[in-house]
C-alpha cells in the first residue's frame, strides 16, 4: 500500500498508530487524523456513490461543508450513526465505517445505471416521475427509491448514549476558534468579562492549524496559537468549548450549541454523555465563523481526487497527507496558488495551475516560476476522465471572445479547484440579520444586525490574517465594552509578508460542448447539475426558494455549504438579473446536522414525563395495584387478588364496598385553601352555587363555569371557619382551576381580600365508604362527633385520627356513608395501613378508580371531562339546582342566557339501559333515533360513560342525547361494531334514588 | 382515647427519605433531602410584615428574591404578597398560635404547608453546573442569601442559595423523584470529567 | 427562548417560566346581565389579533406567580415592554420610550 504520509509536519502524532476500517478493509491511520486524512493517507479517495446518479464520489473538502464523503459509522448496538463527514470525524482505535449510497456495494453500484438514465432524473424529477400511478408510490418507487438513494440506516435498538444538557450565561460569546475568534476572545477576556469560545472542530486554530508559514508578530503562527490557547484556557472566566457547533442563533442573544463528548473516543466512560446541548444566553456576541471555499462547476467535476484547494492544503500542513502526487489547481482566486506552493515545497510535482483569469499577480507568477510549477492564465477546463479516480484533465484557453481554443489534456491523480470563498454568514442570518451582496468580493455579508452582535475576519468578508486577528481583537474588545466592562486598546497584530488573495466570481467554467449535454454539479449531494437549474428557470420558476425546491439544490443534509453561491449565480445569469436582486434562500437552524439525542437531552425513560405519586402509591405498588395515568399522576385503576381480570376485581371492589367497607386513595384531588375575609365572597363569584349561608362545618358540592358558560370543573367546598374554606378539584383539574381563581383574583376583582394556597400535596386523602364505616373510625378519632346528627352528611371538621390531624369531610362519591379523611401527607401511608388493619375485621377492600367510577356512575354522578367535554351547561348534565338563584352574578352567567343555550333541543344528560341486561356500550359510541337509519345517519348524541353493575346486575350508561329529558322512556340506538343496540332512555341515577344509604 | 393508638412521628413517610448522592473528586457535587420542618405559606400586604415578623420571630423581607436566614428559621420572598416560612417542626404551633392572634390587626393568609414539599440540599463547585442542566437561571447572579421560584427541567422548584456553593431546593412531593433522578442523572457527569 | 421582564420581579427570566394568558385590557363588565347578546359576543369572543403591537397578558407562573401585560411586536416578535396589571394601557408614546 502506497503511503501518502509526508514525511514530517503537521499535527499528527506520528508514533500513535490507529487501525480502523471502511467497508470492512483494515487500514491504518494515525493519532490526529479524521476519518478522511486517513483515508487519503492510505490513497483512498473513492469512498462514496451520490444519491441521484450513484456516481462515484471522493472527499471534497477537510470540513463540516463536505457534501460528499458521508459514511456510516458503527459504534455496536444501537450506536450507528449515518450521513457522517468522514472529513470530521475523528479517528479512533477499530473505527468501522461504511460508505452509503450503494447498492449492493461501493464498486459495483446498481443504481449507476441512474447515470444513463440520467436524462429523465432532470430537476424536478421527484415530480415529474413518480406521480402516477397513485398506488405504486407505497408499494414501488418509495421503497426503491429508499433502498438505492442509501439516506443511510438508522439502528434499530434504542441509543444507549446518555445527552446532557445545560443552560449558561456569559458576556461575549465567541463563535469560531479561529484566528479571527482567539484575537476576539483575548481582548474580550483581558477585561475580565465572562468568555465562551465555541468551536466546531477538535482543536481551536480554524484555519490556523491549515497554515503554518505566517507569521504573527514575528511569531511562528502555531506557536502564537499555542500561547493563545494556553492563556485563553488559564483565564477562569473563559470556557473554551472545542468539538462544539453553534447551530442556531434565536431570539435576544439565545443560542443553542451542541459539544460533541465522545464520538472521538474508543471506548468512552459510560457516565461520559456523549453530547451536550448547552443553551447560551449572551450579552454580547461575536460571529468568526469564517469562510467556505466554493468549487467550480464544470464537466466532470466530481470524480474522486477533485477536491478543494484550500482542503488539500488542510491535508498537508495539518495532517501531512499529501492528496495526490500530480495534481493540477484550477482556480478562479489567488488563494489556490498558496496550495500549489505549500505542495510543491514539500516535493509534489504540481502538473499546472490553470487560472481562469488573465490577469496573474506578477508575484504569483514569480512565486510559480520558483517551484517550476506551470500556470495557464485565462484557461479552462472543458472536460475530466477517470472513473473511480480523476485521470487527467482537458485544458484549454478562453479566448478573448468567450469562446474556448483548442483542448490539451493533462494527466493528474488529483484536481484541486478553488471558486473563491463564501462567508459563513448562516448564524447571523438566523438572527434574522440582513445581508449585503459585495461585487469586489462576489460574497454576500452581514449588513443590518437585528441582535447585539457583530462579526470578525472571513465570515465578514475579511479574508486575510491580519484582518482576521485585528479585526476580531476590536470586535472582542468593543464586544467586552458593551457587555459593561472597561476594555483597553486592542492588540493590533502584524502578520509578515501577507499576500493579498484576490479573485473573481466565474462559477461555471466556460466549455465548448453543448452546456445541455453535460454534468457540470453544483450541489454535490443532491446531484443537481447547472442544467437543472436552466431547467428550473426555463420552466418558470425564478424566485430563488422556488428554483432551490424545483431542483433541491442545497436541501441535503449540508445544506448547500458549497452550492448556494453556485446556484444563485446560475440561476442569476439564466435570469439576466444581478445577484443581489436574486436574493439569497433562508438559512434555518440548525447550521450542521444535530442528532435528535442533542435535543431530548435526559428527557428519556423515566425523566421522559414526571409521574407523580401519591403518598400511598407505594403501597398500591406493593399490594399488585394495576395503575392508569390522570394527568400527570399515576393513581390505582384496581386491585386484582389472584388471577383476577379487571371486570372481575371491580365487581369485587364494588360489593365490598356497598356491602361493607371500601377503601380508595383520593389524594391526587386537587385542594386549595382559600382565607381571608372576602372568601365566601370570591367563591360567589367563581361557582355558580351560593357561599355566603354555608356554615362553619359544612361542605357544598360547587359548580364551576368558565365564562362562557360552560361547566369547567366541580368539587367539594368545605368552611372551616367564616374566613377559611378547604375547596377541591378534579385530579387532572387542580392546576386549571389554580390558575382560573388567581387569574379573577388578580386581575378582575384585586379589591376582594382574600388568598388561594394549593394544598393538593398537604393533605393525603383517604376515602372511606359502606355502612360500616362509621364504626370502623370512630375509635380512633379524637375531637370530632361522628354521630349522625353531629357530623351529618356534607359535614367538615378538625380534629385527630390516631393521634394525627385530620381534616374529616363527610362526603360520598358512592352515594354510600363516606368520609374522606385528610391528614398531613407524611402520615398518610401510616394512617392508610392502620385502617386497612383494623378494617380487616369489616373485610375492608382498597379500590381503584375503575370502580369508583361505577359507584358514582351507579348514582348518576358526573366527571367532568367525561360526562362533559366543554360543551355542556349545568342544566345539560341536569344541575340547573347548582345554580345559586339570587346570585345577580358569577363566572358563566350571562352566557347561560345567550340564545344558544337556551334551544330545547341541546344535548342532554340521561340515563340509558340496554335491553339485554349483559349488553356493554362502547364509551363514546353515537346514538342514533332508529335502529337501522339510511346515511348519512342523524347522530343525536353519544354514550359517555358506561359499566357493568354488579350491584345491579345490570349495565349501566350515560350519554348525552338532544332534547334528552324529554325522551324519558324512548327507545334509542346504539350501533356499534357487534351490532345495533336498543336502549331505553332513563334518569341517570340507577341505585337508592332517594339517597336513603348517604344519611345513615 | 388511648395514647397506644397514636402515631409516632417516626412513622412518617417522604419521598426522598436519606435519599444522598455524591460524585466526582473533591467531590464535586453532594447532594442529600433536607430533614424535615415546619412550612408556611404567609400571605399578606407589604404593610403588615413588621407584624408578621413579630409572629414568625424573624424578619421577614419586603422584596421578592430576598431571603432572610437566621439560626433555623428561613423566610422567602416568593412574590409580592407572599412568603415561605421555614421553621423547626417544634415551632409549628406556637407560630400558627400567634399569627392567629393577629388576624384582627393585619389581614393575611397563614396555610401550614409543612408536608407539601420536600427540600433537597446541593453543594459543591458542581452544584451551580448540575442545576444549570434543568434551570434556565443565570446562577451567578442569584446572589448568596437570594431565593426564587423557577423551573428545573419539567418541574417547578424554589430554589435558595444560601451559600456561593450551596444551594438548597424545595419540590413538592410528588414531583421530588422526578428531581432527584434528574439531578443525580445529571451529577454522574461529574464522575467522568474534572467540571 | 424568549426573555420576558417581570415587572414584579424586575428581572429578565425565561420563557418557560411563563404562560401566555390571552389579549390585555379586556375588561370584564361589572354587571354582565346589563350586555346584550351581542356586547356579550364581543367581549367573550372578539379579539384584535394585529399585525404589529400587541397588548397581551402573561403571567409569571413559575416565578412570583403574578398576573402582568405586556406590548409586543407579532411581527419581529419582541417584547416592547411589560407593565403590572392594573395600569392603563400604554400610549404611543410611552412604548416608543421603552423601545430605547
Ligand atoms: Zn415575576
Amino acid at each position: 500500500m502506497s503511503s501518502f504520509r509526508t514525511a514530517k509536519g503537521g499535527r499528527i502524532k506520528r508514533k500513535d498508530a490507529i487501525s480502523f476500517s471502511f467497508e470492512g478493509k483494515a487500514y491504518t491511520g494515525v493519532k490526529g487524523d479524521t476519518l478522511a486524512s486517513a483515508l487519503l493517507a492510505n490513497g483512498v479517495h473513492f469512498v462514496g456513490r451520490s444519491y441521484k446518479y450513484h456516481r462515484p464520489r471522493g472527499i471534497m473538502s477537510a470540513g463540516q461543508e463536505e457534501s460528499s464523503a458521508l459514511v456510516g459509522i458503527d459504534r455496536g448496538q444501537g450506536r450507528y450513526d449515518t450521513n457522517t463527514r468522514a472529513t470530521t470525524q475523528e479517528l479512533f482505535e477499530g473505527l468501522k465505517a461504511q460508505s452509503q449510497h450503494c447498492w449492493p456495494s461501493l464498486r459495483w453500484d446498481i443504481g449507476e445505471m441512474n447515470s444513463l438514465a440520467s436524462p429523465i432524473l432532470s430537476a424536478g424529477f421527484y415530480y415529474k416521475t413518480f406521480m402516477w400511478p397513485k398506488s405504486f408510490w407505497k408499494r414501488v418507487y418509495e421503497p426503491i427509491i429508499r433502498k438505492s438513494a442509501g439516506l443511510g440506516r438508522a439502528p434499530r435498538a434504542v441509543d444507549p448514549d446518555v445527552y446532557a444538557s445545560r443552560y449558561a450565561h456569559c458576556d461575549v460569546l465567541i463563535v469560531g476558534g479561529g484566528p479571527a475568534g482567539l484575537a476576539a476572545a483575548l481582548a474580550a477576556s483581558r477585561s475580565g468579562a465572562k468568555v465562551i469560545l465555541a468551536d466546531e472542530q477538535s482543536e481551536i486554530g480554524g484555519a490556523l492549524l491549515s497554515d503554518p508559514g505566517s507569521r504573527i508578530d514575528d511569531e511562528e503562527s502555531w506557536s502564537w496559537l499555542a500561547s493563545a490557547v494556553v492563556a485563553l484556557a488559564a483565564d477562569e472566566n473563559v470556557t473554551i468549548l472545542n468539538r462544539t457547533t453553534a447551530f442556531g442563533y434565536y431570539h435576544q442573544n439565545f443560542v443553542g450549541l451542541v459539544e460533541r463528548l465522545s464520538d472521538h473516543l474508543e471506548s468512552p466512560s459510560s457516565n461520559l454523555p456523549r453530547e451536550r446541548l448547552w443553551r447560551v444566553r449572551a450579552k454580547r456576541i461575536v460571529l468568526a465563523t469564517g469562510a467556505i471555499e466554493r468549487p467550480l462547476v464544470f464537466a466532470g467535476n466530481d470524480r474522486p481526487g477533485v477536491m478543494l484547494a484550500g482542503a488539500a492544503r488542510t491535508y498537508l500542513n495539518r495532517y501531512g497527507v499529501r492528496v495526490g502526487d500530480k495534481p493540477v489547481v484550477v482556480t478562479s482566486h489567488d488563494s489556490a496558488y498558496l496550495t500549489a506552493f505549500d505542495m510543491a515545497e514539500n516535493g509534489v510535482g504540481v502538473e499546472a495551475i490553470i487560472d481562469l483569469c488573465t490577469d496573474v499577480s506578477p508575484e504569483l507568477l514569480k512565486g510559480a516560476a520558483r517551484l517550476g510549477i506551470e500556470v495557464l492564465p485565462g484557461h479552462t477546463i472543458t472536460r475530466t476522465k477517470g472513473r473511480l479516480r480523476i485521470s487527467s484533465i482537458y485544458a484549454a484557453p478562453i479566448e478573448p471572445d468567450g469562446s474556448v481554443g483548442p483542448e490539451r489534456t493533462i494527466d493528474c491523480d488529483a484536481l484541486l479547484m478553488c471558486g473563491g470563498w463564501t462567508p459563513s454568514v448562516h448564524l447571523f442570518s438566523q438572527s434574522r440579520g440582513t445581508l449585503s451582496w459585495r461585487e469586489d468580493i462576489g460574497a454576500y455579508v452581514p449588513d443590518v444586525y437585528a441582535q447585539n452582535a457583530s462579526s470578525a475576519g472571513a465570515c465578514d468578508g475579511h479574508y486575510l490574517l491580519s484582518e482576521a486577528l485585528n479585526g476580531g481583537a476590536a470586535a472582542g474588545q468593543a464586544a467586552a465594552i458593551e457587555a459593561g466592562y472597561k476594555a483597553g486598546k486592542p492588540n493590533t497584530y502584524e502578520v509578515a509578508e501577507e499576500a493579498t488573495c484576490s479573485g473573481t466570481l466565474i462559477v461555471e467554467l466556460p466549455t465548448g460542448a453543448n452546456p445541455a449535454r453535460i454534468k457540470a454539479f453544483v450541489d454535490f449531494q443532491h446531484d443537481v447539475t447547472a442544467k437543472d437549474i436552466r431547467l428550473a428557470v426555463r420552466e418558470g420558476f425564478h424566485s430563488i426558494e422556488h428554483i432551490k425546491r424545483y431542483t433541491t439544490a442545497g436541501m441535503a443534509t449540508d445544506q448547500g455549504k458549497t452550492s448556494n453561491l453556485s446556484e444563485l449565480a446560475i440561476a442569476s445569469k439564466t435570469l439576466s438579473r444581478p445577484i443581489a436582486e436574486v436574493g439569497l434562500t433562508t438559512f434555518r437552524p440548525p447550521y450542521t446536522p444535530t442528532s435528535f439525542g442533542a435535543f431530548a437531552g435526559r428527557s428519556r425513560g423515566n425523566l421522559f414525563d414526571v409521574t407523580r405519586k401519591s403518598p400511598i402509591d407505594s403501597w398500591a405498588e406493593k399490594r399488585g395495584a394495576v395503575f392508569e395515568p390522570v394527568s400527570l399522576w399515576r393513581r390505582a385503576r384496581y386491585f386484582p387478588r389472584d388471577n383476577e381480570d379487571m371486570h372481575a376485581a371491580v365487581a369485587r371492589e364494588c360489593k365490598a364496598t356497598r356491602s361493607s367497607i371500601g377503601i380508595s386513595d383520593a389524594s391526587t384531588l386537587g385542594k386549595i385553601e382559600v382565607v381571608g375575609p372576602d372568601s365566601a365572597e370570591f367563591l360567589n363569584r367563581i361557582y355558580t352555587n351560593a357561599w355566603t349561608k354555608l356554615g362553619v362545618g359544612r361542605c357544598r358540592y360547587g359548580l364551576m363555569l368558565g365564562e362562557d358558560g360552560f361547566i369547567f370543573d366541580d368539587g367539594v367546598v368545605g368552611r372551616l371557619a367564616l374566613d377559611r374554606f378547604h375547596v377541591t378539584t378534579t385530579t387532572g383539574g387542580a392546576p386549571r382551576v389554580m390558575a382560573h381563581m388567581e387569574d379573577y383574583l388578580q386581575t378582575e376583582w384585586p379589591d376582594l381580600d382574600l388568598w388561594l394556597t394549593s394544598i393538593t400535596e398537604q393533605w393525603a386523602v383517604i376515602a372511606l365508604n359502606g355502612p360500616n364505616v362509621r364504626k370502623l373510625i370512630e375509635p380512633f378519632v379524637e375531637g370530632i362527633d361522628l354521630d349522625k346528627q353531629a357530623f351529618p352528611h356534607m359535614a367538615i371538621k378538625e380534629g385527630k385520627i390516631y393521634g394525627v390531624p385530620t381534616r374529616l369531610f363527610r362526603v360520598s362519591f358512592t352515594g354510600e356513608l363516606g368520609f374522606e379523611i385528610n391528614v398531613p401527607s407524611r402520615y398518610g401511608l401510616t394512617v392508610w395501613k392502620r385502617l386497612i388493619e383494623e378494617g380487616a375485621r369489616y373485610d375492608i377492600v382498597p379500590y381503584g378508580t375503575e370502580a369508583l367510577h361505577v359507584l358514582r356512575a351507579e348514582k348518576g354522578y358526573i366527571i367532568v371531562g367525561q360526562d362533559t367535554d366543554g360543551t355542556q351547561t349545568p342544566d345539560d348534565v341536569g344541575m340547573a339546582w347548582a345554580i345559586g338563584r339570587n346570585k345577580h352574578d358569577f363566572i358563566g352567567k350571562r352566557s347561560l342566557t345567550r340564545p344558544d343555550m337556551l334551544v330545547s333541543n341541546r344535548k342532554q344528560l340521561v340515563g340509558l339501559l340496554t335491553r339485554d341486561p349483559k349488553n356493554l356500550l362502547e364509551e363514546g359510541a353515537q346514538i342514533v333515533a332508529t335502529a337501522h337509519p339510511s346515511p348519512p345517519a342523524k347522530m343525536i348524541g353519544h354514550v359517555t360513560s358506561s359499566y357493568w353493575s354488579e350491584t345491579l346486575q345490570h349495565s349501566i350508561a350515560m350519554g348525552v342525547v338532544e332534547g334528552g329529558r324529554a325522551r324519558m322512556g324512548a327507545e334509542l340506538y346504539v350501533p356499534m361494531p357487534d351490532g345495533v343496540h336498543q336502549v331505553q332512555v332513563v334518569e341517570p341515577v340507577f341505585y337508592d334514588q332517594e339517597g336513603g344509604r348517604l344519611n345513615v | 382515647m388511648s395514647d397506644e393508638l397514636s402515631i409516632i412521628v417516626s412513622e412518617q413517610s417522604n419521598p426522598l427519605d436519606g435519599a444522598a448522592f455524591a460524585a466526582g473528586p473533591g467531590p464535586m457535587l453532594v447532594m442529600a433531602s433536607a430533614g424535615d420542618c415546619a412550612r408556611f405559606s404567609l400571605r399578606t400586604a407589604k404593610k403588615n410584615l413588621a407584624k408578621a415578623t413579630e409572629a414568625f420571630g424573624q424578619v421577614i423581607p419586603p422584596q421578592i428574591g430576598e431571603m432572610s436566614s437566621r439560626a433555623v428559621k428561613t423566610a422567602l420572598c416568593l412574590g409580592p404578597d407572599e412568603w415561605l416560612l421555614l421553621a423547626p417542626e417544634s415551632e409549628r404551633e406556637s407560630i400558627t398560635a400567634r399569627f392567629a392572634k393577629q388576624s384582627e390587626q393585619a389581614t393575611h393568609s397563614l396555610v401550614d404547608v409543612s408536608h407539601r414539599s420536600v427540600g433537597i440540599d446541593i453543594s459543591g463547585p458542581g452544584a451551580a453546573l448540575v442545576l444549570n442542566a434543568g434551570c434556565p437561571l443565570d446562577l451567578t447572579a442569584l446572589p448568596v442569601g437570594g431565593c426564587t421560584r423557577t423551573i428545573l427541567d419539567k418541574a417547578e422548584i424554589i430554589l435558595m442559595k444560601p451559600g456561593k456553593e450551596h444551594y438548597r431546593l424545595e419540590v413538592v412531593r410528588s414531583f421530588a423523584d422526578f428531581v432527584w433522578n434528574f439531578l443525580s442523572s445529571a451529577g454522574r457527569e461529574f464522575e467522568t470529567e474534572s467540571g | 427562548m424568549l426573555l420576558i421582564r417581570c415587572p414584579y420581579c424586575e428581572q429578565d427570566r425565561a420563557e418557560v417560566e411563563f404562560s401566555y394568558a390571552g389579549e390585555a385590557h379586556i375588561e370584564r363588565p361589572v354587571d354582565p346581565s346589563a350586555f346584550s347578546d351581542a356586547e356579550w359576543e364581543a367581549f367573550l369572543f372578539l379579539r384584535s389579533n394585529p399585525r404589529g403591537t400587541h397588548f397581551e397578558r402573561w403571567v409569571h407562573i413559575h416565578g412570583c406567580a403574578r398576573h402582568f401585560n405586556a406590548v409586543r411586536d407579532t411581527v419581529s416578535d419582541k417584547f416592547l415592554m411589560t407593565y403590572k396589571a392594573g395600569k392603563p394601557r400604554p400610549t404611543k408614546r410611552e412604548i416608543e420610550g421603552a423601545k430605547k
